[in-house]
């Protein structure tokens, strides 16, 4: 099983927004948040998108704020 | 005077006369103590979710520059005014200076001054 986990977790590790020196993410710009979520809504983990951590603190605000402009669902059927 | 971002939406199925009411209602209560900077339409977009039954909503951004003990007072209007559904307010002058950002409607200023 364990085997399994690390193929699973190991094919993208570079943030995006490090990598296009992007410091304000805006919670108007649904085109890109909407990239950080699930079908279902969700917000994806660090380990998925390979945001760092600095980033994915400003991301998940970005999010829950577009959320609530209703730019983006809290969940999604 | 600090600088603020409002992003406001309204609902989609307003007819012309109305929506026109509550752009200027808004711009009113703005008007009162603050200065409006720039105004923008974000564009009509179909909502990720209804809200109170409505399906589409107009989305505006409007920046303006206030003393800070009036943002609450503006939330609060906000909330009460009919036809805006959902609000949002954020300073924005410490962040856009720290990134070297712009500020829409700052700037258009400042060239003014140095044409004139």
């Amino acid at each position: 099983m364990s085997q399994t986990k690390r193929f699973f977790f190991r094919y993208k590790r570079k943030c995006k927004f490090c990598e296009e020196k992007i410091d304000y993410i805006d919670y108007k710009n649904s085109n890109v948040l909407s990239e950080f979520i699930t079908e279902r809504g969700k917000i994806l983990s660090r380990r998925f998108t390979g945001t760092c951590s600095k980033h994915q603190r400003k991301l998940e605000r970005a999010i829950k704020v577009a959320r609530i402009m209703a730019l983006l669902p809290f969940v999604k059927k | 005077m600090r600088v603020y971002e409002l992003f406001y939406l309204i609902e989609g199925d307003l007819p012309e006369e109305r929506k026109k009411e509550v752009l200027q209602e808004v711009k009113n209560l703005l008007l009162e103590k603050s200065q409006i900077l720039e105004e923008k339409e974000f564009g009509k977009r179909r909502l990720a979710y209804p809200i109170k039954k409505k399906i589409e909503g107009i989305y505006y951004l409007t920046y303006f520059s206030s003393p800070p003990d009036f943002i609450k007072r503006i939330s609060t209007k906000l909330n009460q005014m009919e036809g805006v559904l959902r609000h949002h307010i954020e300073r924005i002058d410490l962040i856009y200076k720290k990134y070297d950002m712009p500020i829409p409607g700052m700037v258009k200023k400042e060239e003014e001054n140095v044409s004139n």
